[in-house]
């Protein structure tokens, strides 16, 4: 039991990064970006084509996995996001921009790529067994859970402590406002797409480790991760991470006690559910509209 | 002009396999009809109706696998079979439709998009009944020449025809829902479901039904393309063949009746055209959903349209019976609206305090007060926007208390926005018509076939509403898109899309804002006629002298609260309106020096004592 | 100081001001006042680079700002206070006030920001107390103060106030107003829009009176608040027939 815990918890934190991902860059600018898996993507893709065929090291290829997210994500935020800014197009233009975007960057994924499989790298050597109350329990899972953990901490303190996190607060609270204190909220706005793509890039890494990668990874893990969101409340980090807990213990437990095939459909049903009952999801606050 | 295309188009379609009868031509052509079904179907959930799913590959897929197998492995005849699967696949679009109904655009592209998914990993994992990843097989098909109906065996060339007479159904179903009321309420809820439903229009049901018709196009289509190639798996169901549905209407022209059809074409071309790798489609395709509405946002035939002209709209002249055969409530003396102890909280922050009001039909009641004050507050609550609120409402002696926005419009009252709220992307003659949507009650299905009842219907009512644009010297610009009028005809237009209803009780939020002299004098004589008509008219508004002219009995907010209530003379004189107006006592006026603590204490006593409702010194 | 000639601001469809002219000379208090509607807030708006100018010009010092980012603008010794107040909800007092010296630049805040951190507790005792306490905790007299304390972290040169009276009551509304005039004695020039006249030419020198988007009274204060056109100018006349001068 506790052996599927903790690999629920390992799949979870992944959702729970996902997550994080969309919320950083929901808050400052209201936007899904629809492509969030494909960056996700292309961060793991990256990072383990090099460290597999070209054999470099990985203290090189995890920034440059990270890297090439991030000039992706600003590319996304430059190309489809702000242009749409003001016009009308039902004011969700950008759901078919970014998706358009996440088009583009699988089928390039796809050609530079091609139809080989890569071997699962292990980065760490892994493969080896830990035992935490006499259960054995695999180390790659106790430390996805541990990365993870790691950055949702790191975030709350840059987020809280130093003032550009708090620069961003206010941006996602106010942004004109922002702009009228002198914080150029544009820049706030490309900014957290960077962070948005840096943390769905960990994310690949961490995924790449423990699962296969192929060009069409991302769909699934971005709909999976975006279901974390929702279910936490758009908006709240903490809750983004909690939904993504939830989905990830849950598909566990499902794919042993029920069956596999029951797995994909826990995150969808879950989000389906929560949609239904409490569309603010379960940290998330009720917004009146003012007419 | 457009009846020779359509000859033409028949004309083509007809002779067609007479010149390229090879197997492979013909069922590349079939499959052109069987992408006009998609993208059509396409259209109407999200060129009309505005909601955007990204799941119909799952509706297709559910469609192609439900005939297929119906008839593989249950034998049932094609002509039950495919009318089957095109119920399921209405049925399945009822589960996309749920989340619409409470959620904002982008929870439905998820969950639409994670249905599709969910689908496709049905199809294999269902093995069983569907054949899992190895797909199903030996579907009767044109194509391995086992399809037969009552008896005769249809050939690819039969088949090629019977796929376009559905399409060519499937377009003009399309176009009559278009024309009708029910695709004119779709694409009010498309541009603002608060002002669809200020109009009567139930946008849950509009959109529910949207997305089953949409999810029937689609389920047809899929039914159709089973039977054409015999064998269905998992893999032509993915997230790519979403992006080809939603790309088909979007490049075509979305929400026009020909663009989705012309999208079917560009798209069934380009990848024989460019013949290359599978992925290489899929990067020009990104590319143009990437840069879509910054280079096209109106798609290929929209652009076409936006170069005609608009023809001004022939003013009828109704004979004066029809005219005034409008209902009116009686003027029975009995109040139109009585709202009594309305309380709104906001946070916090009491917006409504113990406010009551009472509205009666001919006259015209005029509701004052500074910035902040709870007027427009007032008005959602009457009109149904706001439904968390403390106190009741009653209309002609019933009451509202429980009733939806829509349910309250078709109860007669109507209103207008402070910020307008017209429906920018249709002309002006289509807003005033959306107004009168109560009027409208011919069902769905006699729309979509084009009964001669609904024509009827349709045709009286357009009469009506052009004579009632004529009143506000609209008529001549009834084409043009409501978003290109100048302020004041705008403004107009939403009065006149009030006043489309005939309503018993009209709400008017702020109707003289930005509007010149002459176009105020308009307002005014339009108002005094409903008025005159019979109609309870309440009007917020800040220019006074409108106000003062107009109103035969004026209510006056001041945080929250009724400060004044009475005949415009007396509440102008009022002291309590003019502090709340201008600050404070009347006589401090004399600029004596601030912050001596005398003033400031005098400036605070004054207000208090007229909250008490004593007299002001 | 600031010398606004001639602005035409257009929103949508609607023209909000059509050749509006004032001025501010440095340790003024000018107060632009007039119904709803008429455009007041509008004028703020298009100083501070919110709204986008037609026409006209804005000169600050001489130099012409018209056509800046609001960043620069702030940049440049402007501090808006928008309508409603509008502090950063979830985060604390004590991070509001952070945030508005933000263009101070990281340099500028090292210097400074202790001493107008010091500057603004002293001017806004209330808000010492409640340093740490969230800004959307806070009543709206407090919010008020919270919001001109975090323009004032600027060290800026000129505020726009927006309708600081929105929401409050009289007495709070007193105490801020009384505030402003003391922050005058700094050299500060204030630009006050309120719709409560009385309480707004109190404590300014010169006001405008806008309708329709036009400048239709100004002068001092002192004459203004005994012309019996002020009454006129919100309620209109008594007869119902518009006044000179007010060509909508």
């Amino acid at each position: 039991m506790l052996q599927l815990l903790v690999s629920g918890l390992a799949v979870g934190s992944i959702y729970a990064l996902v997550a994080l991902s969309y919320n950083a860059i929901f808050r400052t600018s209201q936007v899904v970006n629809f492509a969030q898996g494909e960056l996700l993507m292309i961060g793991g893709l990256l990072t383990v084509g090099l460290y597999t065929w070209f054999g470099m090291s990985i203290w090189l290829v995890f920034p440059l996995g990270v890297g090439l997210a991030v000039v992706v994500g600003l590319l996304i935020e430059r190309l489809a996001v702000r242009p749409l800014h003001g016009k009308g197009a039902g004011a969700h233009g950008w759901i078919v921009t970014t998706m358009g975007t996440g088009i583009i960057i699988r089928a390039a994924a796809f050609i530079a790529w091609g139809s080989r499989d890569a071997p699962m790298p292990k980065y760490l050597g892994g493969g080896r067994v830990v035992h935490i109350a006499g259960v054995a329990v695999s180390e790659d899972e106790i430390l996805v859970i541990v990365a993870v953990l790691a950055i949702l901490a790191l975030l709350e303190l840059v987020n809280r402590y130093t003032i550009l996190g708090k620069a961003l607060r206010a941006t996602a609270c106010d942004q004109e406002m922002a702009r009228l204190v002198g914080i150029p909220a544009p820049r706030m706005v490309a900014a957290s797409f960077a962070l948005g793509s840096g943390l769905a890039a960990i994310g690949g890494i961490l995924l790449t480790n423990v699962a296969v990668s192929s060009p069409y990874m991302g769909i699934d893990i971005g709909l999976k991760g975006f279901a974390a969101a929702a279910l936490g409340g758009l908006g709240s980090p903490l809750g983004g991470v909690l939904g993504g807990l939830i989905i990830g213990v849950a598909e566990v437990l499902g794919a042993f006690y029920v069956s596999s095939a029951i797995k994909d459909a826990i995150a969808l049903v879950l989000l389906f559910a929560l949609l239904m009952l409490r569309p603010a999801g379960l940290l998330g606050r009720d917004v009146i509209e003012k007419v | 002009m457009k009846r020779i295309g359509i000859a033409l188009g028949i004309a083509a379609i007809v002779a067609i396999p007479w010149i390229w009868s090879e197997a492979h031509s013909l069922k590349l052509l079939t499959l052109l009809g069987i992408y006009i079904l998609l993208a059509t179907g396409m259209n109407i959930v999200w060129g009309l109706a505005g909601q955007i799913s990204l799941g119909q590959n799952g509706l297709y897929a559910i469609g192609a696998y439900a005939s297929g197998v119906l008839t593989a492995k249950l034998s049932l005849p094609v002509l039950l079979a495919v009318p089957a699967a095109t119920l399921l696949g209405g049925l399945a679009a009822c589960v996309i439709a749920m989340p619409a109904l409470r959620v904002k655009g982008f929870y439905l592209a998820m969950i639409s998009l994670g249905f599709g998914i969910l689908v496709q990993t049905f199809a294999k994992e269902w093995a069983s009944v569907t054949g899992g990843v190895q797909g199903l097989e030996n579907i009767p098909s044109p194509t391995l020449r086992t399809l037969q109906v009552g008896g005769w065996r249809v050939t690819l060339t039969a088949y090629y025809y019977a796929t376009f007479l559905l399409a060519g159904l499937g377009l003009f179903v399309a176009s009559n829902l278009i024309r009708s009321y029910w695709g004119r309420a779709m694409a009010a809820v498309r541009e603002s479901e608060i002002a669809a439903a200020a109009q009567g229009i139930f946008v849950g049901k509009v959109k529910v039904a949207a997305f089953v018709i949409g999810g029937m196009y689609t389920a047809l289509a899929g039914a159709l393309y089973a039977h054409q190639i015999a064998y269905v798996s998992p893999e032509a169901f993915d997230v790519d063949m979403a992006v080809l549905i939603l790309i088909m209407p979007l490049v075509g022209g979305l929400g026009t009746l020909w663009g989705p059809a012309v999208g079917a074409v560009i798209f069934l071309a380009l990848p024989e055209l460019l013949r290359g790798l599978w992925q290489y489609n899929l990067l020009i395709y990104g590319i143009i959903l990437t840069a879509s509405f910054t280079l096209f946002p109106q798609g290929v035939i929209g652009r076409l349209r936006r170069r005609g002209q608009t023809k001004p709209v022939q003013a009828v002249t109704l004979p004066k019976a029809e005219v005034a055969s409008t209902q009116r409530p009686m003027q029975s003396g009995q109040p139109s609206l009585i709202a009594s102890g309305i309380g709104v909280r906001f946070g916090g922050l009491a917006a409504l305090d113990e406010v009551d009001l009472e509205l009666h039909p001919g006259r015209i009641h005029a509701l004052i007060g500074p910035n902040g004050s709870g007027k427009s507050t007032l008005v959602n609550v009457l009109s149904r926007i706001y439904t968390g609120y403390q106190g009741t409402i009653q209309i002609n002696g019933a009451s509202v208390d429980g009733l939806r926005a829509d349910q309250a419009a078709r109860a007669g009252l109507a209103r207008t926005f402070q910020n307008l709220r017209l429906f920018t992307d249709l002309s002006a003659l289509d807003n005033a018509i959306i107004g009168a949507h109560p009027k409208f009650h011919a069902n769905i299905v006699a729309c979509m076939a084009g009964t001669r009842r609904a024509h009827q219907e349709e045709a009286r009512e357009r009469a009506t509403i052009v004579a009632l644009l004529d009143t506000f010297h609209l008529s001549a610009r009834g084409t043009m898109r409501a978003g290109d009028l100048s302020y004041g005809d705008q403004k107009m237009l939403e009065l006149a899309r009030a006043m489309a209803k005939r309503p018993g009780l009209l709400l008017l939020d702020e109707p003289a804002a930005g509007l010149s002299g002459v176009e105020i004098d308009m307002l005014r004589k339009a108002i005094c006629a409903a008025a005159a008509d019979g109609v309870a008219v309440l009007v917020i508004e800040h220019n006074m002298d409108f106000v003062m002219g107009i109103a035969d009995e004026i209510t006056v907010l001041d945080a929250g609260r009724r400060i004044s209530q009475g005949l415009p003379a007396a509440v102008r004189g009022d002291k309590r309106v003019i502090e709340a107006y201008l600050g404070s006592t009347v006589e401090d006026a004399g600029g004596e020096p601030p912050s001596a603590p005398r003033t400031a204490e005098r400036m605070v006593e004054a207000p208090l004592a007229s909250a008490m409702g004593g007299e002001s010194a | 100081m600031l010398d606004v000639r001639d602005l035409h601001v257009a929103y949508g469809g609607i023209a909000a001001l059509s050749g509006v002219s004032l001025t501010l000379k440095a340790g003024e208090i000018v107060a632009v006042l007039g119904a709803n509607g008429a455009g007041k807030s509008t004028c703020l708006r298009a100083i501070s680079g919110l709204a986008r100018v037609r026409s006209g010009e804005i000169l600050l010092a001489g130099e012409s700002v018209r056509g800046a980012t609001p960043e620069q603008i702030t940049r440049r010794g402007i501090a808006h206070v928008p309508e409603h107040r509008r502090i950063f909800a979830p985060l604390s007092v004590a991070d509001n006030l952070l945030l508005g010296a933000w263009s101070l630049g990281k340099q500028g805040r090292r210097t400074q920001l202790a001493q107008r951190l010091q500057m603004v507790y002293e001017l806004f005792p209330r808000l010492h107390e409640r340093r740490q306490q969230l800004g959307g905790t806070l009543s709206g007299g407090e919010q008020q103060m919270l919001a001109i304390g975090r323009a004032l972290m600027s060290a800026p040169r000129m505020l726009l106030l927006d309708e600081p009276s929105v929401g409050l009551a009289p007495r709070v509304v007193d105490t801020i107003l009384v505030t402003i005039d003391k922050l005058r004695q700094s050299g500060l020039s204030v630009l006050l829009v309120e719709q409560f006249a009385r309480s707004a030419l109190r404590i300014a020198d010169r006001a405008y009176v806008i309708r329709g988007g036009r400048v239709v009274l100004e002068g001092k204060s002192a004459d203004l608040s005994r012309d019996p056109r002020m009454v006129e100018s919100y309620l209109g006349s008594a007869s119902g027939i518009p006044a000179e001068g007010s060509q909508l």
